[in-house]
């Protein structure tokens, strides 16, 4: 550890949501003296929404943090009660975990986790202004004491200005009875950010004593879960089901008579009405024809009675939040313990950022999580460990490192928000991703195992390496015969038939375990569909190395779209790869801006 | 040699529909002057003190002065030019030979052959090029000939664009399906059964063969098709190309062996160019100057692609038919059983007997007997047998058709997956890939569609 004055950190992390939390730790692994600073010590990595994790794309950015020495799977392998395989019905590559957890052991794991960590301190204050301290960042907090960092990561989440609303009624408040961050947004504007607004959207919560359960359908638990984490198995806990239920008819009809009374229309907001996750009330009226709308009733503890009603997010006024629960099956007599609301909140226009997560204006300053526009814990999480990776390293003075499109979810995410940018808050999805059958869930290590190497794991890396080298040592031994013939074992595979015996002779022949045998089975399963990605992956790879000149001049350019000038000098991509990816930049105006670069390349030669 | 952005480029273009004329295009400092080197006319005014965009009608001559074709020259001073160069451009009238030959001067007076695409290139790097004509640039410098840009620049515009958009449209609803039941299994989501998804499938891959298919047969249309006149000697090959081209074009005698050297000519039979060769006959000969020409008759059998095969209904089938009905594996043929107003000695059916060919037509090439017949096979054989009337046809370029070539062998891939029952990622995989190959015609391509598919048309949360 350095050796600083007591206030002074390598690394500053404002804000101990999800993706503050991975920040921290990540700093702090890599040897940053580290602080941890959040509005409360008792929320830390809360999860003020839906408590499950993971979940088509979720579930492989989760593996992919795990993979990068990050605590989200491993907190929710602690602290699950529920946990099931989603997409059985789909093939291997497309399945993936999702776990509702506990909230406050979820909560107090991460603590734990934080104040046993060696180079963080984890402390209260509410950070009002950041101001230029030589080289480095002054932190001044509202009651005007004062760090000083080298780095700092800003993961303030949702609560920049933080709104919340339900019927006619508005409160400042980062989340239901916590405080806002008021000054800090505005500090940040001062010295040149631009903000946008979101909005999303909670539910009510519900007295499980007063929910009926017999008449509505129960989700079951999978009996063997599997983990998130890499390193670790089902521990044969106890777990918890769900229920589901529908709005019907009468209830429907209910919501559309009081349509007027949601914030929707009661409140003016800057904010547009999402389309993912969208309330109730914004459901009922788009979907005039849907018969029924689904409702999970889930737990959101084992010490707690109360139930998160999933599905049904409202910024109805309390009464009318009443009136919809009595006219659900099985809920007919359910108490609300807590009315849902909406928030709506500043996120900073994401592409102000590089891809490694720095401000492209101020040199050391990192954003990640909410305040980038994405939602969920595991988008907020991916930023944060990238962040915190490379607040690290800055504050080493080394190189930072970054995830591209072609490595992963994580990739995917941080090139979508930068380059694309976000109207309505940004979720992780399998469509959203080019190479879904080759980010998958269990080869997660391997994709992530470059940056281990660059960040001093070598050993981890070469270890996943080799397993690696022994499924494909197995898959290219199958595809020759070598050991038996294998040509109608490939066949069952691909078609979901491969018997016992035969899986237990490939296991002994190559010596695999379960997960090694997955992988394999895999990429046999899916051969030429990979291949197909593989190759995209490649082309990517030509158009990343393809650079653009940093003085170029876009308006010199002939024939390339005014909405592309415009996407260009605003988001001054690297390389022609992320310039085919930014909005209204259409293939021909990529086509015009290559030929561009090569012909003043080529003038350029001439000329010396 | 080494190719440089101020050489002189030619390049032969042929307009569409008009098969019989050729044209050379000249790009370049030099073309001016180069065409006056092998151009003459009456009035003996020089090209270079033409006006821009006019034209002027006289003759291209060889070293020796020797005319080769009656021409029209367009001239387009720069910068007012499709490259913003100086711009000729030779119009003949005697077909590809004379084009070639033309050709041949420019290039021995000066000029470099064009690279594909390399005029437009010329036009885009000299700024010629606007946003308006975006997508035909791409289309025309992918596009292996001048030719194909042309066609392409036309259509890009219009109704190619708009079907290739309907398309997309179908693939893209069903991939809003697919993906809406990956993504959103835990949703309470009304995806159409797979059945119905791969019944749609089946039915956009129809679509896109009908656009491949009607491709080919506007290709037929617009450039017509090489056909052959071959058979053994004296069975009246010449006599038959001399009544479908309505003049006595070909020498006939009763001499075995009469035509040597085989006899080009452009005919139109029932709207279809076609680019006929009159062969010698084929036998075994010790005679030098008849084995050159039986050589050459192999030749244009292998070049075309119809053959008229001429058999003789007054004799004996013989080794001679034998052994080119061999020669004609894997050919389309027609067989036009001749001189029926003779005594029948070989019989349609002893010919489709002995040779398995069914397309056998019986004429009297002397008596003008059955060539009606033998007209509307050719038709046939070559459109199909519906009606096409190219006015009311999409007909894609061939870059354009690749690419639908593709996105067809894509769906097909799809489908067999659906059938199969394999799970939605297995065709939404092959689907994407063809959504993404009919964007590269239209000239866009983006994910977010499919997100926005799914959004609009499911009721989904977190
Ligand atoms: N009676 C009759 N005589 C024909 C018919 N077609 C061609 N002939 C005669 O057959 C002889 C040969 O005709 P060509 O047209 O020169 O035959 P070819 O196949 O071109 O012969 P080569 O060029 O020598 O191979 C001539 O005397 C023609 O008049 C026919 O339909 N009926
Ligand atoms: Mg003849």
């Amino acid at each position: 550890m350095e050796r600083m004055p007591g206030n002074e950190y390598g690394v500053i992390v404002i804000g101990a949501g999800h993706a503050g939390c991975e920040a921290a730790l990540a700093s702090a692994r890599n040897g940053s003296k580290t602080l941890l600073a959040t509005i409360s010590m008792d929320s830390i990595a809360l999860l003020p929404c839906n408590s499950a994790v993971g979940g088509p794309g979720r579930g492989q950015i989760v593996r992919e943090i795990d993979a990068l020495g990050g605590e989200i799977g491993k907190n929710v392998d602690k602290s699950y009660i529920h946990s099931r395989m989603l997409n059985i019905s789909k093939g291997p590559a497309l399945r993936t975990v999702r776990a509702i957890v506990d909230k406050k052991r979820y909560f107090l794991y991460m603590k734990q986790v934080l104040e046993n960590q060696e180079n963080l301190d984890l402390k209260q204050g509410l950070v009002a202004k950041i101001e230029k301290f030589g080289n480095k960042y002054k932190l001044i907090k509202t009651d005007e004491s004062f760090y000083i960092g080298k780095c700092i990561v800003i993961a303030t989440g949702t609560f920049l200005r933080g709104k919340i609303f339900w019927g006619k009624y508005e409160r400042e408040a980062g989340r239901q009875g916590e405080i806002n961050s008021i000054k800090l947004p505005g500090c940040l504007e001062n010295i040149g950010y631009k903000f946008g607004r979101l909005r999303t959207e909670t539910p009510p919560r519900v007295d499980k004593k007063t929910v009926d359960f017999k008449n509505i359908r129960t989700q079951k638990y999978d009996e063997l879960p599997e983990m998130f984490s890499f390193d670790n198995v089902y521990d044969g806990r106890e777990q918890l089901n769900n229920h589901i239920t529908y709005i019907e008819k009468e209830c429907i009809d209910f919501i559309v008579k009081n349509l007027k009374k949601s914030s929707i229309y009661e409140i003016s907001m800057k904010s547009e009405n999402p389309k993912y996750c969208p309330s109730i009330e914004d459901k009922v009226s788009r979907f005039k024809n849907r018969k029924r709308h689904q409702i999970f009733i889930q737990p959101e503890g084992k010490d707690t009675n109360e139930m998160y009603l999933h599905g049904l997010f409202t910024t109805f006024s309390e009464d009318i939040q009443e009136g919809i629960i009595k006219r659900i099956k099985g809920l007919e007599k359910a108490e609300i313990t807590r009315p849902g609301y909406g928030v709506e909140y500043d996120y900073l226009i994401p592409g102000q950022l590089n891809i490694n997560l720095e401000s492209k204006k101020h040199k050391n300053i990192f954003f990640a999580g909410q305040i980038n526009g994405t939602t969920g814990y595991e988008e907020a999480a991916a930023q944060g460990i990238i962040a915190g990776i490379n607040a690290s390293l800055s504050s080493w003075d080394k190189e930072n490192i970054f995830l591209s499109r072609e490595d992963g979810y994580i990739g995917i995410l941080i090139d979508d928000v930068i380059l694309k940018g976000v109207i309505e808050p940004y979720r992780m999805l399998t469509s959203r991703n080019e190479f879904r059958l080759y980010h998958r869930h269990d080869n997660a290590d391997i994709r992530m195992s470059k940056i281990l190497r660059k960040i001093g794991h070598e050993k981890k890396a070469n270890i996943i390496s080799k397993k690696y080298e022994k499924i494909d040592e197995a898959y290219s031994n199958i595809k020759k015969s070598k050991y038996f013939n294998s040509k109608k074992m490939i066949e069952d595979i691909k078609q979901d038939r491969l018997s016992k015996d035969n899986i237990n002779i490939i296991k002994n022949t190559f010596n695999l375990d379960d997960k090694e045998l997955n992988s394999l089975i895999i990429n046999i399963k899916y051969e030429i569909y990979l291949k197909r990605e593989i190759d995209k992956i490649e082309k990517f790879k030509t158009h990343s190395k393809l650079k653009i000149p940093k003085d170029i001049n876009y308006q010199k350019i002939k024939n390339v779209s005014k909405e592309a000038v415009f996407s260009l000098e605003r988001y001054h991509p690297g390389t022609i790869g992320q310039a085919s990816r930014l909005v209204g930049v259409k293939p021909l105006d990529i086509f015009m801006l290559v030929a561009y670069i090569n012909n003043v390349s080529r003038e350029t030669l001439k000329n010396k | 040699m080494n190719k440089s952005a101020s050489d002189t480029i030619a390049a032969i273009g042929t307009k569409p529909g008009e098969a019989a004329i050729g044209i050379i295009r000249l790009s370049g400092n030099k073309s001016v002057k180069l065409t006056e080197k092998i151009f003459r006319q009456k009035n003996r005014k020089k090209i270079s003190q033409m006006k821009t965009f006019s034209m002027t009608y006289g003759y291209i001559v060889d070293k020796k002065e020797e005319m080769i074709d009656e021409v029209i020259i367009t001239l387009m001073k720069k910068p007012k030019s499709y490259t913003k160069e100086d711009v000729v451009e030779i119009n003949c009238h005697g077909g590809m030979a004379a084009a070639d030959k033309i050709l041949e001067l420019c290039i021995k007076n000066g000029a470099r052959i064009a690279e594909p695409g390399e005029f437009t290139k010329r036009a885009f790097l000299n700024g010629r090029i606007d946003l308006s004509q975006a997508e035909a640039v791409i289309d025309l410098i992918r596009s292996k000939t001048e030719q194909s840009l042309k066609v392409a620049a036309n259509n890009i515009k219009g109704i190619v664009k708009d079907r290739i958009e309907e398309l997309r449209k179908r693939i893209l609803d069903v991939l809003v399906e697919l993906e809406a039941s990956i993504d959103f299994i835990e949703e309470d989501l009304e995806v159409t059964p797979y059945e119905v998804l791969e019944k749609n499938v089946i039915e956009i891959q129809k679509s896109i063969d009908e656009l491949i298919n009607d491709e080919k047969r506007g290709e037929i249309i617009k450039n017509g098709i090489k056909v052959a006149i071959v058979g053994k000697p004296n069975v009246g090959k010449s006599s038959l190309l001399n009544v479908l081209a309505r003049k006595e074009r070909a020498i006939v005698t009763h001499i075995p062996g009469t035509t040597r050297d085989a006899v080009e000519e452009i005919l139109y039979i029932e709207g279809i160019p076609l680019i006929i060769a009159d062969t010698a006959g084929i036998r075994k000969s010790k005679n030098i100057i008849e084995k050159i020409g039986v050589k050459k008759s192999f030749e244009y059998i292998s070049k075309s692609e119809l053959v008229i095969l001429v058999m003789d209904g007054n004799t004996q089938i013989d080794d001679n038919d034998c052994e080119i009905v061999e020669e004609l594996q894997g050919k389309n043929i027609i067989i036009c059983l001749n001189k029926i107003d003779l005594k029948q000695i070989t019989s349609k059916k002893e010919i489709n007997k002995k040779f398995k060919l069914n397309d056998i037509i019986e004429i009297s090439a002397k008596k003008n007997i059955g060539i009606d017949k033998l007209e509307k096979k050719i038709k046939t054989l070559v459109l199909g047998e519906e009606e096409f009337n190219i006015e009311s046809k999409i007909i894609v370029n061939n870059r354009q058709k690749n690419i639908l070539l593709d996105a067809s062998g894509m769906l097909k891939h799809a489908i067999k997956a659906m059938k199969l029952k394999m799970s939605e990622e297995f065709p939404s995989s092959d689907l994407k890939l063809a959504y993404n190959l009919l964007g590269e015609i239209t000239g866009q391509t983006t994910t977010n569609e499919i997100l926005d598919g799914i959004f609009g048309k499911f009721c989904v949360g977190k």
